[in-house]
């Protein structure tokens, strides 16, 4: 009997369990550093003599201990923070965490109609700063709630006499200070009294508080409306060309009610929509410009890449390279899926003022972004975010179940692979590389150093070994692996014992007939490029590995070895079609071996 | 009658002499001794002009550096060193704050920057005094710094005689943004070191006068820069807070 061995060897090693946490070997706790760091864990060549030194972990020592960290000035409280640099700032150091300490506890800070979520102390320093009666409420326990309350005060005149003159400012009834009872106008005249007198709801230019005020003489920008401003300074309602229905007969009327909502297209509108991308502006034009005073509803909005238009504050994502800033390779959906492409890094821009901000998401994959958005009268308003990428687990699910928990991790559920393992036949999430690391061979390191630029993926490693008498698979219901592949650093070490995680072997097993002939017995479908294009996928799925684009949508297929009975194998040209276009291959190596 | 008649006219006489020399001696105090008070002191010879530059370079000059003269512990990017305000040297883990109120080691990195060079704007001014032929006294000078939302005062105690006049209190103001600046960047840090990350979105909602740019570096270190749309003041430092390993092996 005379049989071929099919071996296809992808070798992918984590160790994830044994991953040190720290970037060096740090055993002692460097009260403070050479280069000027606190309270670090290094090695000991590295810390100042000066400070304190332990061999330990800064945690367990009491000069490093991280503690709250507080400040009676400013009213400023930092966690994280070590008892040393705590005093050596000015502040006062307390062991407990920070919703322990009394002095940062946090309460709702109303400031004039603004509000504040802070610590007591930081709201008598704003109140200070800003000329305001201290207003703290220490029932109200969340910041919705107190920027809620603050919008929710009673605003109107408050007429009091000075220097034999009718003063009005136009405020909330706490930072008028006039009570709480409620005047009223009866007639066309009120009384006039060195007391301060709130009247809800009256501006200060309302004939009937027959003050001194003029009404709308100008503009303002307040919260990203325009308003109009009386002669004394004061606060009207919101802007509009047409004065009278704005000025409502001196009475406060709803920024809605004076005009609808809009995106600047409104030249006399004062009512400026963030979602709908216009804010408060100064006109700096000729003409054009509102009727009345200088300022306007000014509608920003920016291209994206895809020459669509965003407004202000929006944000979306891109994927793409970070050397450049520009999406390299033109498929875009090739994000997630298992589907990344080498090198690639996910980004969130921000429409700002007309220009568009670029933020990179952690590097190698270790953030996506993700978007959504809001419904709007003008379409929708795109938020995006950068998060981290739950990929660290994938290799370890083997139920479907638990693999597809989108609570606990991103990952996907691909078919199995005849012959593949992961992690070198364990599934403790300690993995060994059972052909060393001296077998590794990525050929693309030369040349790539510290550019950032993936020219090919890093495979698995293809074994040359002939033990394996059997096809053995250990994930035989299917294989979990990362949503969003991780990037790896191609250049160093790592990048070898990642791609080592995952090991397909398989053996083809031929029967000698009687008369002459062979007839495959098991592992045929072993001998189809379609099983190698499948161990590609997962392997690539996994990190970068395996053949495959990078960002820039150049396929190399120097980064797997293929055999069959040791002679070196390649994609078709049509199978790497297919993987350009985001589906990816196998590595196999085939290795020929008489049963019989 | 008539020795009463030359009596009164002599007293008159007299009178008007006195009045005479008092209304010139009122000119000549006015117009040769020149009382000078503290605003002209100051104003007159540049002497708040010069701190306000002072002032001014000094707070452009500490903005890029977090509020260092000398920062020590720092993050090179694009050929600027962007001091590390909260930093861990491992993976996984929240920063540890380094500096935990911006505003404190901002006076006094900032006392520090100008102390020489008020110094010289006083000296400069008393020389030019002295010049114009004064009699000046001058004293040690000494002066706080005081940020506040939209300024920065100085507030200098400089004994001086000009003449018979003593003045002591100057005071400068300098418009700046950099009190917001701090504020926003001691919001970032808090989340820096709570949550390992912040959201810049936020940051310009709150403040649209400022754009909150922030870099990602591939160790880990995240660079912030805060600007000012208008006046184009920046403030810019590093931090480096729950990074992760590439790939499988930390």
């Amino acid at each position: 009997m005379k049989g071929w061995i099919v071996g296809f060897v992808f070798v992918l090693m984590i160790v994830v369990a044994t991953a040190a946490t720290a970037i060096s070997d740090a055993s002692f706790c460097c009260e403070r550093t050479d280069d000027g760091a606190w309270c670090l864990n290094a090695d000991e060549i590295v810390c100042d003599d000066s400070y304190k030194v332990a061999p330990t972990s800064c945690e367990t020592t009491s000069y490093c201990r991280l503690g709250t960290c507080y400040e009676s000035e400013e009213g400023i409280c930092m966690e994280n923070t070590p008892q040393r640099v705590c005093n050596d700032f000015g502040g006062t150091w307390d062991a407990r965490d920070i919703e322990e300490v009394p002095q940062c506890q946090l309460g709702c800070c109303i400031i004039a109609d603004q509000a504040a979520f802070v610590p007591l102390v930081r709201c008598k320093r704003l109140s200070t700063l800003f000329g305001v009666s201290n207003d703290y409420r220490t029932g109200i326990t969340d910041e919705v709630s107190c920027i809620a309350t603050a919008q929710a005060q009673d605003v109107g005149a408050c007429v009091y006499e000075k220097d034999f003159e009718r003063v009005c400012e136009f405020t909330t009834r706490s930072d008028c200070g006039a009570g709480d009872k409620v005047e009223t106008v009866n007639g066309s005249k009120v009384a006039l009294s060195s007391d301060k007198t709130f009247y809800e709801d009256y501006l200060c230019s309302a004939e009937e508080l027959n003050t001194a005020c003029a009404k709308q003489t100008s503009t303002t920008c307040y919260k990203g409306d325009v308003y109009w401003v009386d002669s004394c300074g004061n606060r009207e309602n919101v802007y509009s060309g047409d004065k009278a229905k704005s000025w409502n007969f001196g009475k406060v009327l709803d920024e809605d009610s004076v005009c609808k909502a809009n995106d600047g297209s409104a030249i006399n509108c004062g009512n400026c929509d963030y979602l709908l991308g216009s804010r408060c502006s100064e006109w700096d034009g000729y003409i054009g410009g509102p009727s009345f005073g200088d300022n306007y509803c000014r509608r920003t909005e920016c291209k994206d890449r895809n020459g669509d238009a965003r407004v202000n504050g929006e944000s979306w994502c891109v994927s793409g390279s970070g050397a450049s800033g520009g999406i390299g390779y033109s498929g875009a959906s090739l994000l997630g899926n298992g589907q990344d492409t080498v090198g690639s890094r996910y980004f969130r821009e921000i429409c700002v003022d007309g220009e568009v901000i670029v933020e990179p998401c952690e590097d190698f994959r270790n953030e996506i972004c993700l978007e959504d958005s809001i419904p709007t009268s003008a379409g929708e308003f795109g938020v995006a975010a950068c998060r981290v990428n739950r990929w660290q687990d994938c290799v370890l699910q083997t139920e479907e179940d638990d693999c597809l928990n989108i609570d606990r991790r991103d990952c996907i559920w691909v078919p199995t692979v005849t012959g593949m393992n992961i992690g070198g036949g364990t599934q403790s999430g300690v993995f060994t590389n059972p052909s060393g690391a001296t077998a590794f061979n990525n050929p693309t390191v030369s040349g790539g150093f510290g550019t950032g630029n993936v020219v090919a993926p890093i495979t698995g490693y293809a074994s040359s070994d002939d033990e394996i008498e059997e096809t053995v698979s250990n994930r035989q219901g299917g294989i979990c692996v990362p949503s969003f592949p991780p990037g790896l650093k191609f250049w160093g070490e790592t990048a070898q014992q990642n791609c080592g995680i995952a090991n397909a072997k398989c053996v083809v097993v031929k029967e000698k007939g009687l008369i002459g002939g062979e007839k495959i017995v098991e592992g045929k479908e072993c001998l189809d490029e379609d099983w190698a294009l499948s161990a590609n996928r997962v392997c690539a799925a996994l990190g970068d590995c395996g053949g495959y684009v990078n960002y820039q949508g150049v396929y190399t297929d120097d980064g797997y070895d293929w055999k069959v009975n040791g002679a070196k194998r390649e994609f078709s040209p049509n199978n790497i079609n297919i993987i350009r276009g985001g589906f990816t291959g196998r590595i196999v190596e085939l290795v020929e071996k008489v049963l019989g | 009658m008539v020795e009463i008649n030359m009596e009164k006219k002599g007293q008159v006489t007299v009178f008007v002499i006195v009045a005479i020399v008092i209304v010139a001696a009122i000119i000549v105090f006015l117009l040769w001794v020149q009382p000078t008070y503290f605003s002209e002191l100051g104003g007159g010879l540049n002497f708040e002009g010069c701190i306000e530059d002072v002032v001014e370079q000094a707070i452009d000059e500490l903005g890029l550096k977090a509020g260092f003269v000398n920062p020590g512990f720092t993050y090179a990017y694009n050929g600027e060193q962007f001091s590390y305000l909260c930093y861990t040297n491992e993976y996984y883990k929240t920063c540890t704050v380094q500096v935990p109120f911006l505003k404190n080691a901002f006076d006094e990195q900032m006392e520090s920057l100008i102390r020489s060079k008020i110094d010289n704007c006083y000296i400069n001014s008393v020389d030019d005094l002295v010049a114009q032929g004064y009699d000046v006294v001058g004293g040690v000078v000494d002066y706080d710094v005081l940020i506040e939302p939209g300024v920065v005062r100085v507030e200098i105690d400089a004994p001086t005689s000009v003449g018979s006049q003593g003045f002591s209190r100057f005071n400068v103001r300098v418009s700046s943004p950099i009190y917001d600046m701090i504020m926003i960047a001691t919001s970032i840090l808090q989340f820096e070191s709570s949550l390992g990350d912040s959201d810049t979105s936020t940051m310009m909602g709150f403040y649209p006068d400022y754009i909150v740019s922030k870099i990602k570096r591939d160790d880990g270190t995240t660079v912030y820069v805060l600007e000012h749309k208008i006046l184009g003041n920046k403030f810019q430092f590093a931090s480096r807070s729950l990074a992760w390993p590439a790939g499988y092996v930390g």
